[in-house]
């Protein structure tokens, strides 16, 4: 008997302790919170990648002109007005 | 005798004579900023004076904390109804124990570690048996003291 | 948007078209191993993050040991977007720490630490060490039951060195046990000694990394390697992969905030399994092969000794491996660097599921 009690306080135990206690919120617990930060991440996520490829388009252009033999545009090219 | 010519010029002298100082401004300069960061260290206390009534009712097989400087010393009336006083540190690693009346042992939660009522290291990696206190009423205060230590309290 | 005139008055007083050309003109060599090259990028970069999250926080948290556990809960409960950023500190936090490993295991196996980079070698070992010192005290700053578990065993730990660990201790606790002295102590190394350590140890890693250029790794050696200027190409690649390690920051921080135990108390036992953070657990395992007491010794301090062994022999690894050096292969460091990558990956994983 005192051996079931014994192990029965260690099964117990600390989840009584972790009901007493109050719990800590770490995230804002309503639903409709919660709801916007998930929508806040993908919408993060989206931004995300289309800056990426924003990026390689533009790192692909350096290389094509690195190619062609040229470190630079030459800026003294006449444009139209 | 007369040497016509010095091995250390003025030179080499005066360079010395400015690193040298440099230095030893330097380092005591620092030195005393070092005194001012190192802390002044406390040390643990000979005794601490607590009230009896706190401690005497607790029952038996049970264990009641009481502040040793900054550590955690235990109050334990034993299983045969023995009141003791020790340390709540375990000799492993400083982490405080504590006690299961199930199994009348002491028990370090960080290392599970095992002491017995007598305070022996029986299991785990505890390397030293638990520090015991004597402990006495003089005057309605419950002293609480080191092995062989003499306390004398101030009159009031 | 060019403002020319803006350029030129910038130009006459800094010279920046001298700054564009010089980081046109460093070239980065291209081959099979590259990608390793990218992460002490990426240390940088999440570097930036922390910098700039700790800022924000340091506004909020107060470094008084009993209202500190309570001003974190604030941040977390009662700021906009707290709990957000102090889970992105926390995430942040643990990937430097992970990429900084790759970053160190990836240039001893690549022996990229060999002459004449040995220096880069040594202030990278210090920027780890500074890093993990971040990480304690950053992790003791939330003043929870086992953070101050943690930090009494950790600082107890450095107590068991010989001839200089009682001295270690009492600086780090700022007395002889763990108290509200040795939080603000943390507070001060976390939020001011250890960055400008950072900053100047950091500016020398990185100024080595300019005078010297990308080491290229032996077996790559004698092909005949494309060159590309740092500045775009490897900036944009750069850019794109921070941006990755952003997203997967942020989404760590978002949907695994760290949890926040009990408000410590010094007399209450610590809670029951309490395990110190990932990147110590190798050496947790370790102290736990070796018995109470060897040989009339303490086990604890014969442990510490021989790790302490260990980890002066991988800071000064580029100054043993002398085949290196002379730019031939060296295949014992190889497996000297794999059984080390091993023992860590290994302890580590057992430290967790134990």
């Amino acid at each position: 008997m005192n051996r079931f009690l014994f192990i029965l306080g260690f099964v117990l135990g600390p989840t009584h302790a972790a009901l007493a206690e109050e719990k800590i919120a770490l995230i804002p617990p309503s639903a409709y919170d919660r709801a916007s930060i998930y929508l806040n991440l993908t919408l993060f996520w989206v931004a995300l990648i289309v800056l990426i490829v924003l990026i390689r388009l533009k790192l692909r252009e350096k290389e094509r002109v690195q190619a062609m033999g040229r470190s630079k545009e030459n800026d003294k090219i006449p444009m139209l007005e | 005798m007369k040497i016509d010519y010095s091995v250390v010029t003025r030179r080499t002298f005066l360079n010395a004579l400015l690193g040298g100082w440099l230095a030893s401004f330097a380092f005591g300069s620092f030195y005393a900023l070092y005194r001012f960061a190192f802390p002044t260290l406390g040390k643990e206390p000979d005794f601490v004076v607590l009230k009896p009534e706190d401690f005497f009712s607790i029952p038996v097989n049970s264990t009641k904390a009481f502040a040793w400087g900054g550590k955690v010393g235990l109050f334990f009336r034993t299983a045969d109804n023995r009141m003791v006083a020790l340390k709540g540190v375990c000799s492993h690693m400083e982490c405080n124990i504590v006690y299961k009346p199930e199994r009348q042992r002491f028990y370090c939660p960080c290392h599970k570690g095992w002491f017995d009522a007598n305070g022996r290291n029986v299991e785990g990696p505890p390397p030293k048996p638990l520090e015991f206190f004597d402990y006495r009423v003089e005057g309605g205060k419950l002293i609480v003291h080191k092995k062989g230590v003499k306390v004398e309290l101030p009159k009031a | 948007m060019s403002c020319p005139r803006l350029k030129d008055w910038i130009g006459e007083r800094f010279d920046l078209a001298g700054v564009a050309a010089a980081a046109g003109k460093k070239l980065v060599p291209v081959h099979g191993r590259d990608i390793w090259y990218y992460t002490g990028g990426i240390v940088l970069f999440l570097l930036a993050i922390q910098v700039l999250t700790g800022l924000v926080l340091a506004f909020y948290y107060i470094p008084y040991f009993e209202v500190a556990h309570k001003s974190v809960i604030d941040i977390v409960t009662k700021l906009n977007m707290g709990w957000f950023f102090r889970s992105l500190h926390h995430w942040g936090a643990q990937l430097a720490i992970l990429v900084m490993f790759v970053h160190i295991f990836a240039t001893l196996l690549l022996k990229s630490y060999r002459k004449p980079r040995e220096l880069q070698w040594v202030s990278g070992f210090f920027l780890l060490g500074i890093f993990i010192f971040f990480g304690l005290s950053g992790y003791f700053l939330l003043w929870d039951e086992r953070a101050f578990a943690a930090v009494r065993v950790a600082t107890g730990g450095a107590g068991n060195l010989p001839f200089f660990g009682g001295w270690i201790r009492a600086f780090l606790r700022g007395g002889i046990d763990v108290t509200g002295e040795t939080l603000t102590r943390f507070y001060a190394f976390h939020v001011s000694v250890l960055p400008l350590l950072t900053l100047a140890v950091l500016g020398f890693h990185l100024l080595l990394v300019l005078f010297h250029g990308m080491s290229v790794p032996l077996s790559q050696k004698w092909r005949n390697l494309r060159q590309v200027p740092f500045f775009p190409n490897v900036f944009y690649r750069d850019l794109m992969i921070w941006l990755v390690v952003l997203g997967v920051v942020v989404t760590l921080a978002t949907l695994l905030p760290p949890d926040i135990a009990k408000k410590a108390d010094p007399l209450a036992p610590p809670p029951e399994g309490v395990k110190p953070e990932w990147y110590f657990l190798f050496l947790f395992q370790t102290l736990k092969l070796f018995p109470g007491s060897l040989a009339g010794m303490n086990g604890e301090t014969i442990a510490i000794v021989f790790i302490g062994l260990a980890i002066l022999f991988l800071f000064l690894v580029p100054f043993f491996d002398k085949k290196s050096s002379l730019e031939e292969r060296s295949p014992l460091f190889t497996v000297i660097g794999l059984a080390y990558l091993l023992y860590f990956v290994v302890m580590t994983i057992v430290g967790y599921l134990t």
